[in-house]
């Protein structure tokens, strides 16, 4: 009989029910989005904050110290230690592999310009096919890196065998010197017995760093005029990382104190600090610094647009809730003369509350489950016109729907059927309430 | 013609007598649509404050990275240095609210217990607000006048085996200069820094004998509603000495940062109101609909449409009115909850959230009435008369 | 001869395959109480929705006071509707959250204007002077269905319709309504009224019985 009042009640006022029911569709959709935004806009947004550039500064494990005031070494060391360019694809291939966005190495040398001395030439990639094992086709190189970098004119070719060296003109220098692209370079490596080389100038380069008073190469051509084939200085990696929290600082202060659970938990994280570890175990004699200027900024600032996040999901959350109880407040109102006839035929205030109750959690499930899949697309919408990318479907968002949904229903439902249940049938039947 | 108007006046006073009655009599389904709107109209607000309020607060969190404006000497000027005074006279020129952080740096080349370092002299408080990012084990110094202090580059430290409370050496060839100062903190930053000393500007002017000099500043500016080109041009006119720039690595992305942060916004808000106002018309549509029958009566003792129409829209107003006006203080009030909770400071009330607010919630409003009441009007009044 | 002021021609309303109401020939005149009687749903209450513009037919012809029905648009039944007819339900159908006065007064805000004094008046005729300011919800069913008379006799329509006025009253409020009704045909108004109640039809000058949507006696 429950079932066959059920069945009548609920296609009873069938339009106004599906309003309903899609009304909860759509909350439960939004807070659907929401959510799965909220879980993944710390990885997008930590993608974004590469704009700021590397994150890790990978140099040789040395004792020395340079004496460097801006961009001029006092204390120019006859026999420094380089990085071989052969050990560089090896850091794609930690652990942390898919997190390395790319990496860009640096030679600097000291040369002199068209006769006069105290310039730098800087080599690097641009855009180089740099082949690592599960990825033949990988390129990286400062475009990657340095997003920020500008060049007016062209960026040199560096693939191998094409003619002519092309190099970039830092803008400061190109002020000082006045060279503009297209004009011819004599370039030749300090020291008496250096070598000399022509250069074409394709671009001037603006970074806002030492880069500006520097010509700035592809790194083949740097090795081969500094005679240093196959050695590099630095290494810039930009990494996706994961804000600093109590553990990464405890194990950045002392490896050591961590217990074997917790530097498991550490190492299998995208901290900074974890990466930095893993880079230095897989190349010997490195050592990997997190720049921390953009490390700990991004960091800062992930963890803000990610509080943001859920901070407005808790209100939506709150806000549609509201919503809907007020909605199921009014579907139960209206049908008062219903529950005045039932109680007038003998029907007990929990039968009563038991027949709404259940058709309440009935819409409750239907529209959250119908809601999740709606959410789904509509978090691919934010994920698409925000980033560019897909947002991944995080499963724990379904229960957590569904559940919250049929809650708010039920919550809603609650109060205007006690509200009339409380009520004497014949108040309700003449219509005096 | 006077009796017109009193007549006038008195269905004026039955249309204001109905209305009343309607909302004082009804008042579970009143109070469940004002509630409804009020609802509606405050996580409205509430949003659209936080939106229009995003870029100045996430412009300040993005001071996390640290300085984004240089100024140092001109390359005309030919000279290595500034007059201290001069930096300190055109950081005056930075909006004082727009100015995070600010410091003067001098450099030089000292030699410690055992090597050659680079000595930088700055302010320390300046420091601190401008590169909130160093990594500091021990202490900052914080007193300006403190001249028996320095903070390490963690590199350094290492290579010269000093720790927190040592005290070390410093000498500078050229002056003669001596001096014993404690490490109180070791820094770290992954950058140049790692392997220098810092002390207190005076006392680096001191060491280094470049008594009211600076190599040059950097400054930490919020870039949100200030034009930092344009300060950039006035700061190198007012002082030709000078060549104050923006730092291209982070006032460039931080453009692209807050563009996507307000998109983000922007979109997530657009959902939220969609969906609040579809939540705010059904309810009203629901209300509604339930007096399709008293529709019918009105129609069939005489009503026009046009006139049942009237008092529906009349009455939704009122309703509407009230709740928009109770959203706006509790949604004004959320945003300063949500404002606290997120960036620990107040979102500032902008005018513009009245009319983002107010238009679609009264169009939501209007239509949810409007609506069924159209509906209802269209039915023959038999039929609906009939209905339960 | 008193003129005829309502006149059906072949009449019918159909929903889809039911036909309530089958080519009713009828013609009312001035000041004349008909009565229509039939068994449940043979058709009056259809019948009479046909009659006070509350519905349209399907097919026939209705004149009204001379104006021909068929053609006119909504917005002109309503306004013939407020000027001609006075109704009184069978449910009442009163608006619940105005008082009895307020509720004769709204038939007044609708016609033209208002006139409390006028509205108090009709309250007073149908006994209920000292209950003016009571809602519905807090009136007897005899107590309702007498302020739905009101309201029906507060523009001083030609023709009152009523369905079955006394149907959810007792054995005294039917002769309150009942005296209402004698007094009206005394000043003259006509009267349509539905009613299973032979003894009110008694009062009538003309009982029609319908049938399965026909009429089956006109006497
Ligand atoms: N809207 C409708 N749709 C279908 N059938 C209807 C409708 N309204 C009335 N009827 C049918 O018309 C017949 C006459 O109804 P009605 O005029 O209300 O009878 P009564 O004489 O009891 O007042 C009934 O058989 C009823 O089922
Ligand atoms: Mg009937």
């Amino acid at each position: 009989m429950f079932f066959l009042m059920l069945r009548q009640s609920f296609f009873r006022g069938r339009k106004r029910k599906a309003l309903a029911t899609l009304t909860i569709v759509l909350s439960a959709s939004l807070i659907t989005a929401l959510m799965n935004v909220s879980i993944e806009v710390g990885d997008k947004m930590a993608r974004e904050m590469k704009s700021y550039g590397a994150n890790i500064n990978m140099v040789p494990k040395s004792e020395a110290i340079p004496l460097e005031i801006g961009g001029v070494d006092y204390n120019p060391l006859k026999d420094r230690v380089f990085l071989n360019e052969a050990d560089l694809p090896k850091v794609k291939e930690i652990f942390w592999h898919n997190n390395i966005v790319g990496f860009a190495p640096f030679l600097k040398t000291p040369v002199e310009l068209n006769g006069k001395k105290g310039c730098s030439l800087i080599g690097t990639n641009f855009d180089r096919q740099v082949p690592i094992a599960g990825d033949e086709e990988f390129r990286t190189g400062v475009k990657t890196v340095f997003p920020y970098w500008q060049v007016k004119g062209e960026w040199p070719a560096e693939e191998a065998g094409t003619s002519g060296n092309g190099v970039l003109a830092g803008a400061t220098l190109a002020r000082e010197l006045g060279v503009k692209p297209g004009d011819r370079l004599t370039v030749k490596a300090a020291g008496d017995a250096g070598r000399e080389e022509s250069f074409v100038v394709t671009g001037i380069l603006t970074t806002g760093g030492a880069e500006e008073s520097a010509l700035v190469a592809p790194l083949p051509a740097v090795q081969r005029l500094a005679g240093m084939e196959g050695k590099v200085q630095s290494l810039s990696v930009s990494a996706l990382t994961v804000p600093e929290d109590k553990l990464s600082r405890k194990a950045r202060q002392n490896n050591e104190a961590l217990d074997s659970l917790e530097y498991d938990r550490w190492y299998c994280t995208a901290y900074v600090s974890s990466i930095t570890h893993q880079i230095e175990e897989a190349i010997p004699n490195v050592t990997a610094r997190p720049i921390w200027q953009v490390a700990a900024g991004e960091g800062a600032v992930v963890n803000k647009i990610q509080l943001l996040m859920i901070v407005v999901t808790i209100a939506a959350f709150i806000a549609s809730g509201l919503g809907i109880s007020s909605l199921m407040a009014t579907t139960i109102m209206e049908r008062s003369r219903e529950i005045g006839l039932m109680k007038a035929l003998g029907a007990a205030d929990w039968e009563v509350y038991l027949l709404f109750l259940s058709e309440s959690a009935f819409v409750g499930v239907l529209g959250g489950l119908l809601g999740c899949v709606a959410g789904a697309g509509l978090s691919q919408v934010i994920g698409l016109s925000i980033f560019g990318s897909y947002v991944s479907f995080s499963p724990i968002v379904v229960p957590v729907n569904v559940a919250v949904s049929v809650l708010i229903a039920l919550s809603g439902s609650l109060m205007p059927s006690r509200l009339i249940t409380g009520l004497y049938p014949a108040e309700v039947l003449h219509g005096r309430r | 013609m006077a009796g017109g108007k009193r007549s006038d006046t008195t269905k004026n006073a039955m249309f204001l007598r109905i209305i009343t009655k309607s909302l004082k009599v009804r008042k579970n389904r009143v109070f469940i649509t004002f509630f409804s709107i009020m609802i509606g109209a405050a996580i409205i607000t509430a949003l659209a404050s936080v939106y229009f309020d995003i870029s100045a607060k996430m412009s300040r969190e993005l001071r996390a990275y640290g300085a984004n404006f240089f100024i140092g000497p001109s390359a005309a000027s030919g000279s290595r240095t500034v007059e201290a005074a001069t930096i300190d006279n055109a950081v005056e020129m930075v909006p004082a609210d727009k100015l995070t952080g600010a410091s003067p740096y001098v450099y030089g080349v000292v030699r410690l217990d055992l090597g050659n370092a680079v000595m930088t002299g700055v302010d320390f408080a300046g420091l601190r607000r401008l590169s909130p990012y160093w990594q500091v084990e021990g202490k900052w110094i914080t007193a300006d006048f403190d001249d028996e202090s320095c903070m390490i580059g963690k590199t350094l430290a290492k290579n010269m085996e000093l720790k927190i409370g040592d005290s070390v050496t410093v000498m500078r060839n050229e002056t003669g200069f001596q001096k014993s100062l404690v490490v109180k903190g070791i820094a770290e930053t992954g950058q140049a820094e790692d392997e220098q000393i810092f002390v207190n500007l005076p006392l680096a002017q001191k060491i280094l004998g470049m008594e009211g000099k600076a190599n040059h500043a950097m400054l930490s500016i919020v870039t949100e509603g200030t034009d930092i080109d344009g300060l950039a041009k006035r700061m190198a006119d007012s002082y030709p000495g000078l060549d104050a720039k923006p730092i291209r690595k982070v006032s460039s992305s931080e453009g692209k940062i807050l563009d996507k942060i307000k998109g983000l916004m922007a979109i997530v808000a657009v959902i939220i109101l969609t969906v609040t106002t579809l939540c705010v018309m059904t309810t009203l549509i629901t209300v509604v609909s339930e007096r399709t029958r008293e529709i019918g009566l009105m129609k069939a003792i005489g009503a026009d449409d046009r006139e049942i129409v009237r008092q529906f829209i009349a009455e939704t107003l009122v309703i509407g009115f009230a709740g928009i006006a109770a959203g706006l203080v509790v949604g004004f009030l959320l945003a300063q909850v949500l404002g606290h909770a997120v960036f620990g400071s107040a979102i500032s009330l902008r005018l513009i959230v009245l009319p983002v607010t107010l238009i679609p919630s009264v169009a939501a409003a209007l239509l949810a009435a409007v609506l069924p009441v159209r509906m209802a009007v269209r039915v023959v009044p038999a039929q609906v008369l009939k209905e339960d | 001869m008193k003129k005829t002021v309502l006149e059906t021609k072949g009449l019918t309303k159909r929903y889809g395959s039911v036909t309530p109401l089958d080519s009713i020939d009828m013609q009312v005149r001035e000041g004349e109480w008909v009565a229509i009687m039939g068994p449940s749903g043979s058709g009056k209450t259809t019948m009479l929705n046909l009659l006070s513009l509350l519905d349209s037919p399907t097919e026939g012809e209705y004149i009204l006071d001379g104006v021909a029905t068929a053609t006119l648009a909504e917005k002109e039944r309503v306004a013939v509707r407020r000027e001609k007819i006075g109704l009184v339900f069978q449910q009442f159908h009163l608006v619940s959250y105005l008082t009895a006065l307020e509720n004769v007064m709204l038939a007044q805000y609708y016609h033209s204007m208002i006139d409390k004094d006028d509205a108090m008046e009709a309250l007073e005729r149908v006994g209920l002077g000292h209950r003016t300011d009571h809602l519905p919800s807090q009136l007897s069913g005899g107590e309702q269905q007498r302020v739905c008379i009101a309201r029906a006799l507060i523009n001083q329509p030609a023709i009152i319709m009523a369905d079955e006025p006394t149907g959810n009253l007792d054995e005294a409020n039917e002769g309150v309504v009942l005296e209402l009704f004698k007094e009206l045909h005394r000043e003259g108004r006509t009267i349509i009224m539905v009613t299973h109640n032979p003894e009110l039809a008694d009062f009538a000058d003309r009982v029609v019985r319908l049938h399965h949507g026909r009429i089956e006696k006109d006497a």
